[in-house]
């Protein structure tokens, strides 16, 4: 069966490899619900010495949006000021600066391959 | 008969369509009544759907295309629609989600307070867009381009209360009016060197020159490659700005933001479609390798593309991040995905062997579909969330999307498709992209591609957390979105079921790049436009 898998065909092998995957959740997930125990056994959390505060999520865990502004203000500022201030600025003007070097680069590049085959092919 | 209906179809359904779009207006004055106009609507969109499948399934199915000239002049003297498997699946594409945006427009009808100008304007918009499609002339393309533009104009500012609105359409207005003048003057030098207008005609003309020249020899070209890469250059310019793409991206999130929903979500689904067509179009069928710009301009431009493409990839993912509008969002995302679809279809820089250029191409419609499909189902559970919370800014939608089950599931599912999560069709095309450039030997197009998709994560991350798993900060009001909740149900299973099929999509795509964009298709485009001619100047 496994020989008829072409695994050189990307579309295929991604297909195959998604179906297997789906099975194998299907059959777990039909383990996990055979052989869940009825009731749970609850033990103490063992803290070498140190009392519960030290492990306490609102202590310790920065919020998600914490992360965020971090990533932001932190890691990704430069590229976003970058951005911001340069490239989307918000003014008509600045756009048309933009769009207007692209039109340019365009011409540029019909005129020099002009001016190219003049030279190449000359007489 | 499926040849024949098709025929008539092709004729018929863009004036049609500009028929009952200008009659809406004095039918509405009769009836009186505000679900008049939608209901109208509804039935055009419903014979748009059946008139472009149609024209699909008869040309995908005969592989030959159809060629209409109206009037019964013979091209390239009169006008005529020529429709291969490329423009018949964009075609199809169009009409099922003019439909899905009708039925949007539907629901959001309690918003509009003069519902049969906003849906006049949509006909007309849905006119331009199928005539921009399905023509076969590029100065009717102007024309249709037009058509289009002033449409989606008066539909961006229709809430003209709100005077950002009006910016926003303004600002787009003003740079689109100078762009389709650019396009104008790229066709005075068209007909200026090559007496027609026809891009069949255009096509067998540039064939022609390309044999003399490398074929047989001949020199002192240059005007021909003067006029053909100038044409090409201003054509260029003005659908890059209407596809949006970097640099010509800056409209978007303005327009996205303050344009009732529905027209938020026929720009990125349709009307940014249309720009890549027509890029695609002009660098693969009228102007191909074999063609005056095949002389260094067209590597060079597609080069530069590739590179905008990444650009622009990486630009709106990063943007998308710290937005605090979701609309703003989806417009970002709208301007990296057009990224996305512009480094794919930049291959024929590397190479335009047909082999590759089917993975390529069949990535690019994969990736339209996917991302067309999206950003609808993403716009229209949007709208529920700000009907909802009375609100745009993601901080005041807080928690909104827990009120609402089924319409979060769409919302998630839209943004993972987005993000290419196996097994939704949008892993597909992000993988064929991969495996296109790979296959050429282009790791770091390749890599692009990757870098693009990871940095977009955080920014689909974002609204996710924001409205569907924060903790509500405010009371929000409670809104019965009756039928509207299976229409989401729908469109969210169709993106499961697309990626689950996707091995026989691909063929079916395959089929339609293979008789369309490759040196095969090229020929039946040619031979098709030839055929016509000689029929109707009275041969047999």
């Amino acid at each position: 069966m496994i020989n008829e898998i072409r695994l050189d065909n990307p579309i295929q092998a991604v297909f195959y490899i998604v179906i297997n995957f789906a099975i194998l959740l299907v059959v777990l997930g039909a383990f996990y619900i055979l052989l869940k125990p009825g009731s749970r056994r609850k033990t103490s959390i063992y803290l070498s010495g140190e009392g519960e505060e030290v492990i306490s999520f609102k202590s310790i865990t920065p919020s998600t949006l914490n992360l965020y502004w971090f990533f932001i203000k932190r890691f990704a500022k430069k590229i976003y000021e970058h951005l911001v201030n340069t490239i989307h600025t918000g003014n008509l003007m600045d756009w048309v600066e933009f769009m207007v070097s692209w039109y340019g680069l365009l011409i540029i590049a019909s005129i020099l391959t002009t001016i190219i085959y003049m030279f190449m092919y000359k007489g | 008969m499926l040849r024949q209906l098709a025929f008539d179809f092709t004729g018929l359904t863009v004036p049609l369509i500009a028929t009952f779009a200008f009659i809406l207006p004095l039918l509405s004055k009769i009836a009186r009544n505000r679900l008049f106009p939608a209901i109208y609507a509804l039935i055009i969109s419903v014979i748009i759907v059946v008139a472009t499948t149609t024209i699909y399934v008869e040309v995908s199915s005969s592989g030959k295309p159809i060629v209409y000239a109206f009037g019964g002049w013979p091209p390239p003297i009169g006008i005529a629609y020529e429709i291969d498997g490329f423009n018949a699946i964009l075609g199809f594409y169009a009409g099922w989600i003019i439909l899905l945006i009708t039925l949007f427009s539907i629901w959001y009808n309690n918003e509009l307070d003069e519902p049969e100008w906003y849906y006049t304007l949509l006909l007309g918009f849905n006119a331009g867009l199928l005539g921009c499609f399905y023509t076969g002339d590029v100065f009717n393309l102007f024309v249709m381009l037009e058509v289009l533009s002033i449409s989606i104009y008066g539909l961006v500012s229709y809430h003209k209360n709100n005077p950002v609105s009006l910016e926003a359409a303004f600002k787009y207005a003003i740079i689109g009016a100078t762009a389709t003048t650019i396009y104008f003057i790229g066709l005075i030098i068209i007909y200026g060197w090559y007496s027609s207008l026809n891009m069949a005609h255009i096509l067998e003309i540039n064939i022609e020159i390309y044999e003399k020249h490398l074929v047989k020899g001949e020199t002192g070209w240059e005007s021909v490659i003067m006029a053909s890469t100038l044409a090409v250059s201003l054509a260029l310019w003005v659908f890059t700005f209407k596809s949006g793409l970097f640099p010509n991206h800056f409209w978007i999130p303005d327009v996205y933001c303050e344009a009732p929903t529905p027209v938020s979500a026929l720009l990125p689904s349709l009307s940014e479609i249309m720009g890549v067509y027509i890029v695609v179009r002009f660098l693969y069928t009228i102007f191909p390798a074999a063609s005056p710009i095949g002389f260094m301009y067209r590597k060079l431009v597609l080069s530069i593309l590739l590179i905008l493409g990444f650009i622009g990839g990486v630009i709106g993912a990063l943007m998308m991040f710290i937005q605090r509008d979701v609309k703003r969002i989806l417009g970002y995302s709208s301007i990296s995905h057009i990224g996305l679809m512009f480094m794919i279809l930049s291959i024929g820089a590397f190479s335009n062997d047909d082999n590759v250029l089917r993975i390529a191409f069949t990535a690019l419609l994969t990736h339209i579909i996917a991302h067309g499909l999206s950003k609808v189902l993403l716009f229209s559970s949007i709208e529920v969330f700000i009907k909802s919370s009375g609100s745009k800014i993601m901080d005041d939608m807080r928690g909104v999307g827990r009120k609402y089950p089924l319409v979060s599931l769409a919302l998630i599912i839209g943004f993972l498709n987005l993000a290419g999560v196996i097994p939704l069709i949008g892993f597909f095309s992000k993988l064929l992209m991969y495996q296109a450039y790979m296959s050429i030997g282009q790791v770091l197009p390749a890599l692009g591609i990757i870098i693009i998709s990871a940095l977009s994560i955080p920014g689909y991350a974002k609204p996710i957390y924001s409205i569907v798993f924060s903790t509500p900060v405010s009371e929000f009001k409670y809104l019965n979105i009756k039928w509207f909740k299976y229409y989401l149900l729908i469109l969210t299973i169709s993106l499961f079921i697309l990626g689950v099929v996707f091995i026989s999509i691909y063929s079916i795509l395959d089929n339609i790049v293979y008789d369309s964009l490759t040196t095969h298709g090229l020929m039946k485009y040619l031979h098709a436009f030839e055929e016509t001619v000689y029929k109707l100047r009275g041969g047999l």
